[in-house]
């Protein structure tokens, strides 16, 4: 799994240095976006690693928290267009 | 764990903490500072060390037992595990230090953000200072005029190359893939122990039979 946390990474990576070079607002947008989900994954990550009881209210946390980041890889699929 | 046992599907120790074995011994206090890894051998040879061993005893139970929780000696980190970890089975540790090792990347990466956004505040409102000749793109635009330059440090933006689009993409799809594995893995461990159960409850009923 930690693998798609690198890719996620990389992309960032990329993505703020692109929009330290060009200054457009959809590439500071998309930075934003990347940046979010990176907390997110972070959350995640933190979760994986750490909790080992079971509790509903992390479970709707998670599911809250996935809900929207697919939200967010919507909307940054759709600014990718225009970069 | 590394000092004694756990059963995880209950999630607690089905071993005795260690150092309960040590409490009736009678160089208990050389054990339980030597357990603790000579921080609390180092406090008590500074100040108590003239009083005798006999306080040094009494110091290092009284602390032990000034947390009841951790009485029940096959308790896991005190039955709080969401506050608690215990990679090794000795001691109960606050999340917040492991928490750490991904707290500070995170302060780096939002001072680094925010240095990134500084600069560009800085460079935008004044004209060009130095050349970053490797970032230069090939400028289509009207290079006489001097607005657009000053602008633009490295030329109007542009799109974006495409390699780095796709890797952003990539990273993109990659949240999502994230995001679906998660339930899938979840929903996969749950049929995995109904299957489990419900094979060796068949077992129980063809046994009695």
């Amino acid at each position: 799994m930690i693998i798609f946390s690198i890719i996620l990474w990389i992309g960032l990576i990329i993505s703020l240095t692109e929009w330290y070079r060009r200054r457009s607002p959809e590439l500071r947008l998309l930075t934003v976006y990347l940046v979010v989900l990176t907390l997110l994954d972070g959350m995640t990550l933190l979760k994986d690693r750490f909790i080992v009881a079971f509790s509903p209210w992390l479970t709707l946390l998670m599911i809250i928290k996935g809900i929207v980041v697919l939200i967010i890889v919507y909307k940054a699929f759709k600014l990718l267009k225009k970069v | 764990m590394g000092a004694r046992y756990q059963s995880p599907d209950t999630g607690r120790f089905i071993s005795q903490d260690p150092i309960f074995l040590l409490t009736g011994a009678s160089n208990f206090s050389d054990r339980w500072n030597r357990n603790w890894r000579d921080i609390k051998a180092e406090q008590s040879s500074s100040q108590f060390n003239q009083n005798g061993k006999d306080s040094e005893d009494r110091l290092a139970l009284m602390e032990y037992l000034s947390d009841p929780q951790g009485l029940n000696s096959y308790s896991y980190v005190k039955n709080n595990p969401l506050k608690y970890t215990d990679p090794n089975g000795e001691f109960a540790f606050l999340l917040a230090i492991p928490a750490a090792e991904f707290v500070i990347p995170a302060v780096i990466a939002g001072v680094a953000t925010i240095g990134a956004i500084a600069v560009n505040r800085f460079a935008k409102d004044r004209p060009l200072q130095w050349d970053p000749g490797r970032f230069q793109l090939p400028r289509i635009h009207n290079q006489e005029s001097p607005d657009e330059t000053n602008l633009f440090r490295n030329g109007p933006p542009e799109n974006i190359p495409g390699w780095k689009k796709a890797v952003i993409g990539a990273s993109l799809a990659s949240a999502a893939v994230k995001e679906f594995l998660e339930p899938i893995k979840q929903a996969k461990e749950f049929i995995v122990n109904f299957v489990k159960q419900s094979i060796e409850s068949n077992k129980d009923t063809v046994m009695d039979k």
